[in-house]
């Protein structure tokens, strides 16, 4: 079996990792050591800069078929992010698979701070990845769903107990609402969860290497 | 067939829905993970003084594949007179210790209201779990370290090895005969069981899963690639509870 790691952080953090994944080579041990074949993977570097972090992850692993750049998405308007026109094209350029769209950063989600992105994203289906560390983290899911029903968005669970009450709202509601799993971890809560929406819902993500 | 999990739980809980929680779902679990044995504490008795008593129904529905832990609960004067002669009618049903959880009940792990339950557990030799965490002062290392050192014929399982104390419990539990870590929660954080490991021995750490909130394979997957020797592994999953339980069935 293959499996593709939805979320995996390359380069060094502030904090010293057992699993160093400072090169290409390093993650690519990491990800053998699991029987991972391909991983979607953002930079380190966005932790201090957008701009640096998406540029570093164009270039971490440029013609590596295992790693996929995922670029971090912020409002174009400060000249910090490609326009919406500009995005596709940028995007297909550098090899970037997806967005993260993460509520922690300092920024909004609403219409008129990144509602050109996110329509251009639902119309060439650009998938959104949005950091969900605990329960509120679904309501921000639910909050971009309202206003872009059709949007590719996945929430990369970081919370470890159940979901149920928050994810399965969203997955009925929203179809294009897919939900990695993270460290879910509850008994019984992913079968039931395929039983009810299916397995084309929910993708395998470690957060790797926290 | 033939793992043991000494730290588990039963029956549903108010923070989120457990699908996996009722005494058929559970132990379909344990057969999907090869799981022969599983010791509990159900929510119900950790939540509601008094309510051991039910315990005692779980157990018989499970025909053998549950052991129980008697819940102890700190608050209310004269409890251990009034259920350590209950304990001891309902122990032929399976029950095979006592469970504390000082953070949960929020009173010390080695308070003045617990001596007797822990004096009782000495002479007894009873299986003891208790929920410990790192930097809490109800169940930190230094509440642990003073049962420990009083009370040496317990056999002592320090639930969740002290979460991010790990080390400083493993040289705990390395020093002391009858003390034990365990693998749940504690097992999903990187390196954490390579560490008991290699500080404590493999013959100090016991499988334990918190079943209904974990799904088995997941610390059985944080046992699988933790980097130890097969021996190792299986010391966690089976030997050292097999030795720990066969005086007290």
């Amino acid at each position: 079996m293959n499996f593709f790691d939805a979320d995996f952080l390359v380069g060094d953090g502030p904090k010293p990792s057992r699993f160093p994944t400072g090169t290409v080579g390093e993650v690519l041990a990491q990800m053998d050591h699991f029987g991972i074949q391909r991983s979607l993977f953002r930079s380190a570097a966005h932790a201090w800069s957008i701009p640096d972090g998406n540029r570093l992850a164009a270039s971490f692993a440029p013609g590596e078929a295992r790693l996929v750049p995922a670029w971090f998405l912020v409002p174009h308007h400060a000249g910090e992010f490609p326009s919406p026109e500009e995005l596709p094209g940028a995007m297909k350029r550098a090899g970037v698979g997806a967005l993260v769209c993460d509520p922690a950063l300092p920024f909004s989600t609403r219409r008129t701070f990144c509602g050109d992105l996110f329509a251009v994203c639902e119309e060439r289906r650009i998938p959104i990845l949005m950091p969900a560390p605990d329960y509120p983290g679904y309501e921000k899911c639910d909050q971009v769903l309202c206003e872009f029903p059709k949007l590719t968005l996945v929430a990369l669970n970081g919370h470890s107990w159940g979901l149920a009450r928050y994810t399965w709202p969203l997955l009925e509601r929203f179809p294009s609402f897919h939900l990695a799993l993270g460290p879910c971890r509850v008994s019984g809560e992913v079968q039931e969860t395929v039983k009810r929406f299916g397995a084309r819902r929910l993708c395998f993500s470690t957060g790797a290497p926290r | 067939m033939n793992f043991i999990d000494l730290h588990g739980h039963h029956g549903a809980y108010v923070g989120f829905p457990m699908p996996r929680s009722s005494t058929p779902e559970m132990i379909r679990e344990m057969d999907r993970h090869q799981i022969a044995t599983l010791v509990l504490s159900p929510h119900r008795a950790l939540i509601e003084p008094g309510s051991n008593g039910a315990t005692a129904e779980i157990l018989r529905e499970a025909s053998g594949r549950f052991l129980a832990y008697w819940v102890v609960h700190p608050h209310g004067e004269g409890r251990f007179e009034r259920e350590i002669a209950a304990f001891e009618a309902a122990r032929a049903l399976g029950f095979v210790g006592f469970k504390f959880h000082s953070s949960l009940h929020q009173y010390p792990l080695d308070g003045p209201r617990f001596e007797p339950w822990w004096t009782y557990a000495d002479a007894h030799r009873l299986l003891v779990l208790a929920h410990t965490w790192g930097g809490d002062t109800r169940c930190g290392l230094e509440n642990c370290r003073r049962v420990a050192e009083k009370w040496p014929n317990v056999r002592f399982v320090l639930g969740h090895s002290g979460y991010h104390e790990h080390e400083a419990f493993a040289r705990l539990a390395g020093a002391h005969e009858h003390l034990y870590l365990d693998t749940c929660a504690v097992g999903c954080l990187d390196g954490a069981i390579e560490a008991m490991v290699r500080i404590a021995g493999s013959e100090k750490v016991v499988f334990g899963t918190d079943l209904p909130w974990f799904d088995p394979g997941y610390l059985m997957g944080a046992v699988k690639y933790s980097g130890i020797r097969e021996e190792d592994r299986m010391n966690i999953l089976r030997e050292n509870a097999e030795k720990i339980l066969a005086p007290l069935r």
